[in-house]
């Protein structure tokens, strides 16, 4: 994999442990990033952590992530000015698909910011632990009201998991259904798809440490997350 | 689908054609086989295995630099000794033949690991002696003659399959690759990656998380040739070629500098696994063109001229 220097524009803490890094490349990508697409981005000296994009645009991209090991957390440490380095976006885009449905929880909904530049039209569920964090990403990505949210803290629409409300999606048997997020959650909604006949997709996340299909830490099943995925079907969940 | 003249034996291990896959890339999980013979490779070589299940070191671990090359220390991420049988026996549904590399700090290590090929029924062992970031293991444990002849002679000792030992570059490489020969080695693999480093110029630091690893791709290419040429020209062992196959080109002069077969790693990533199939073809044309009938007629034909 090769890198394109890149120097921190902001790195706000959204709310607890999320956070969104924009990046400034000082070269191009060669390869503009589309959904669900990620890059591994370099923290000089500590860590290579797998991202999926919420935003590129011209030289600058952006990322919502979530602290959850040393290699974040130095991250989330970052200041404007500050030097990383981000790969040429890894896996295959997953566009050709009109109107998803998004089942997403958390973090897993960076890729719908992602792929709300491109549709004009989505729906789905985002279901978060506290509600204060949709309330602060919606203020910065509002296409993102299209999402019905669920809150397990009840703060913001529906209260409880977002497993506990697939029943009540009325879904034409072509719907699409894309999903990302915690695996316990991802493997309820690919057993809703799958019982209804209904296509689904899951973002997938795995330790991803070469990116380039020649480690094999991506293996999911028969399938390399970063040569196959990120978007791979429910049937391998 | 392959023409005959293609046909080559290395340690006694027929092969359809002469292009085999590097170790390295994938080659230690069962699901892991279904790709590697879907490449179209005439063997299957694993990724070395170690006794003890490594995690790798953090990555970074591959970095992509130019003249289609790449560095790398993925630092023999494998699962162990309880990994192997898995690996060989879904490889070997695929009739092809199957190598299990094998990698370890003390020649017991190497012995235990080929010992789990054989009775899994592989092919034949590589004994890793020259990864470039491999502390205690790795290309100082090649180096060394006399510790290539320990190594090659315990594990020789112990399985009937062949084995094959496989050197990198070292102002021993002769030296060290007649030991391996007089210790029981029925061939040769030559060469492994360089040791080499790249520098982020703007966070100064090293891209590598181990700092230093291993250089392989286009620009090794006439480093392995000088190998493979000098080796041969010693000894006439049975070599496979590695290092900047991309080309039938390429795999062309490593078999006319001694190489009886050759494998392919860093051209899999930049070009895909239908690099493979673009070789074999081409070296078929190629024999055509010299009007010559088999590789085997051409192994060396370098040392002649």
């Amino acid at each position: 994999m090769s890198y394109v220097p890149s120097v921190v524009v902001s790195n706000e803490r959204i709310y607890g442990k999320y956070y969104l890094l924009t990046v400034k490349t000082l070269r191009r990508l060669v390869r503009t990033p589309q959904p669900p697409q990620f890059s591994m981005v370099w923290v000089p000296g500590v860590d290579l952590i797998p991202l999926s994009y919420a935003l590129y645009e011209g030289s600058s991209a952006t990322f919502f992530y979530k602290v959850v090991g040393d290699g974040t957390r130095n991250l989330s440490l970052k200041k404007p000015g500050d030097v990383v380095a981000i790969s040429e976006p890894i896996g295959r885009p997953f566009t050709n698909v009109e109107n998803p449905v998004f089942l997403v929880g958390g973090s897993g909904v960076a890729s719908v910011i992602h792929y709300s530049r491109y549709l004009k039209n989505f729906s789905g569920m985002w279901g978060v632990k506290s509600g204060a964090l949709a309330e602060a990403l919606l203020e910065r990505f509002p296409k993102l009201k299209q999402l019905h949210l669920v809150s397990e803290d009840c703060a913001v629409g529906f209260c409880g998991k977002l497993t506990d409300f697939l029943d009540r999606l009325r879904l034409d048997s072509d719907t699409t259904v894309i999903t990302a997020g915690p695996l316990e959650m991802v493997r309820a909604v690919c057993r809703w798809t799958r019982a209804r006949g209904i296509r689904g997709y899951v973002v997938a996340e795995a330790m991803v440490k070469c990116g380039i299909g020649a480690c094999g830490s991506c293996t999911i099943g028969n399938l390399l997350l970063c040569k196959d995925g990120p978007a791979v079907s429910c049937d391998v969940f | 689908m392959f023409s005959r003249n293609l046909r080559t034996a290395v340690a006694g291990v027929v092969l359809a054609h002469p292009v085999m896959n590097a170790s390295g890339i994938l080659g230690y999980l069962p699901e892991h086989a279904d790709t590697m013979a879907s490449w179209g490779v005439s063997a299957i070589v694993s990724k070395t295995f170690t006794k003890e299940p490594r995690k790798g070191y953090d990555p970074p671990i591959v970095v992509k630099i130019g003249c289609q090359s790449l560095l790398n220390a993925v630092g023999l991420s494998n699962p162990g000794l309880d990994g192997v049988g898995g690996f060989v026996r879904s490889a070997r549904k695929y009739g092809l033949p199957v190598i299990v590399s094998a990698g370890g700090s003390r020649p017991s290590d190497f012995v235990d690991v080929a010992v789990a090929a054989e009775e899994a029924g592989a092919s034949g062992v590589e004994l890793n002696l020259s990864c470039p970031h491999f502390e205690g293991g790795g290309i100082e444990l090649g180096r060394d003659p006399a510790a290539v002849f320990s190594v090659v002679r315990e594990v020789a000792s112990v399985i009937r399959i062949p084995v094959l030992a496989k050197l990198g570059l070292s102002d021993r490489l002769v030296s060290s690759s007649s030991r391996a020969l007089e210790a029981g080695a029925r061939a040769l693999t030559l060469i492994n990656t360089v040791r080499a480093m790249r520098i982020d110029v703007y966070s100064l630091k090293p891209l590598l998380s181990n700092v230093y690893g291993g250089l392989s791709g286009r620009s090794i290419h006439p480093v392995a040739v000088w190998a493979v040429y000098s080796v041969y020209r010693e000894t006439s062992a049975d070599i496979v070629g590695v290092g900047g196959v991309f080309t039938w080109e390429d795999a062309a002069e490593l078999v006319v500098a001694g190489a009886r077969a050759v494998q392919v790693g860093t051209a899999l990533i930049y070009r895909g696994p239908r690099v493979v199939q673009g070789i074999v073809r081409g070296l078929r044309s190629w024999l055509r063109a010299i009007g010559r009938s088999s590789i085997e007629e051409v192994v060396g034909a370098a040392q002649r001229s």
